[in-house]
């Protein structure tokens, strides 16, 4: 199934892109989206997304089509979702 | 000031304000009863930079009673393309001075208080009592989640406002009725510089919004950004809102809600 990935602020300043389409299996979890992430940019997702064990970094929101995800990455994906990698921003 | 508060009866509008904010008197659901309640509303804004500035200043253009400003530190060079407030000729001078004196050349009604330092351990509980709203400006995770925890102790709505570069993030917390910021980031995120790329139309826009927000929560109409994220991304013009979650485990507001 085809899941369209957005990046926002220092993720997609990181990458040079705001989005593209990923390939997953059939009935893959958030879990396995950003491991293939990993594979795919392992530089930039290890540091903006993942912690030195492996958690979600405090500073990463997960939402599945503009909702928020929570911290559960077990949440299965759907054919034509959109997930957003919303790095947390401050002010100034 | 929560919604199931009595209405403050105290300060009624004097011919001068009913004049200076007719435009806004005639918003349908806001009137004279809101220009009131902005009119007895105290405001605190940490921070006057990009964002504090601008949200400052439309909330004194709209009549607000009287704002809390803290920030710490004298103006620099490089606080000049996104902190409003702040002027050439006050290079080198206190920033909240510098906010003060242009805030009351726009509005000589207003009540300020002014903080010549940034939100800390000593002076949190003291500068959230005073104030009905909170609109979060301040750069450091450590300063808005020190907010953040007094502001569920005091059970203040507080509005924050971020931005990076050409994106903004804005969300609305109501303790009790939403996530709070540590639902959102448990702990400051190791990869956050504390100086960034950013515009001052980028900090304008969202100090807009957020301005608005805190309007809408004191007067009581309209409908916020509670438990929402609203991100907008200026390069492409890229609007959207996410509904958030609260944490189930949240030390700080789980228990406010069960
Ligand atoms: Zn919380």
């Amino acid at each position: 199934m085809k899941i369209r990935v957005r990046y926002t602020t220092q993720l997609k300043m990181a990458l040079g892109v705001d989005s593209e389409e990923i390939e997953l299996p059939p009935s893959s979890s958030l879990q396995d989206l950003l491991q293939r992430l990993r594979q795919l940019h392992p530089q930039e997702v290890h540091q903006y997304v993942f912690t030195a064990d492996d958690q979600l970094q405090p500073g990463v929101l997960l939402c599945v089509d503009n909702k928020h995800a929570g911290r559960d990455l077990s949440t299965s994906l759907s054919e034509s979702e959109e997930v957003t990698l919303l790095s947390v921003v401050s002010g100034g | 000031m929560a919604n199931n508060q009595p209405d403050s009866t105290d300060l009624e509008l004097t011919e001068e304000e009913r004049a200076t904010y007719e435009w806004q008197i005639w918003v349908p659901d806001f009137g004279e009863q809101g220009q009131r309640r902005l009119k007895n509303a105290s405001v605190l804004v940490t921070r006057c930079g990009g964002l504090g500035s601008v949200v400052a200043y439309e909330l004194a253009a709209a009549g607000i009673g009287k704002l809390i400003l803290a920030h710490g530190g004298q103006v620099k060079h490089s606080d000049l393309n996104r902190q409003l407030l702040m002027t050439h000729a006050g290079l080198g001078k206190s920033r909240v001075e510098s906010a003060r004196r242009r805030l009351l050349e726009l509005n000589p009604r207003l009540q300020i208080e002014i903080v010549a330092e940034n939100v800390n351990e000593q002076n949190v509980q003291s500068l959230v009592s005073q104030a009905d709203v909170v609109v979060d400006c301040a750069p450091l995770f450590e300063e808005r989640l020190l907010l953040n925890r007094e502001i569920i102790a005091q059970r203040k709505p507080m509005v924050d406002c971020a931005m990076y570069e050409l994106e903004t993030h804005l969300t609305t917390i109501i303790p009790g009725q939403t996530p709070c910021l540590s639902c959102l980031y448990p702990e400051p995120p190791k990869m956050w510089r504390r100086e960034f790329p950013v515009f001052g139309a980028v900090s304008g826009m969202v100090g807009c919004l957020g301005a608005m927000e805190a309007i809408k929560i004191i007067a009581r109409f309209g409908e916020t950004l509670a438990g929402k994220l609203a991100t907008c991304d200026l390069r492409d013009m890229t609007f959207r809102t996410m509904t958030i979650q609260q944490d189930p485990n949240c030390p700080l507001c789980a228990s406010l809600t069960r």
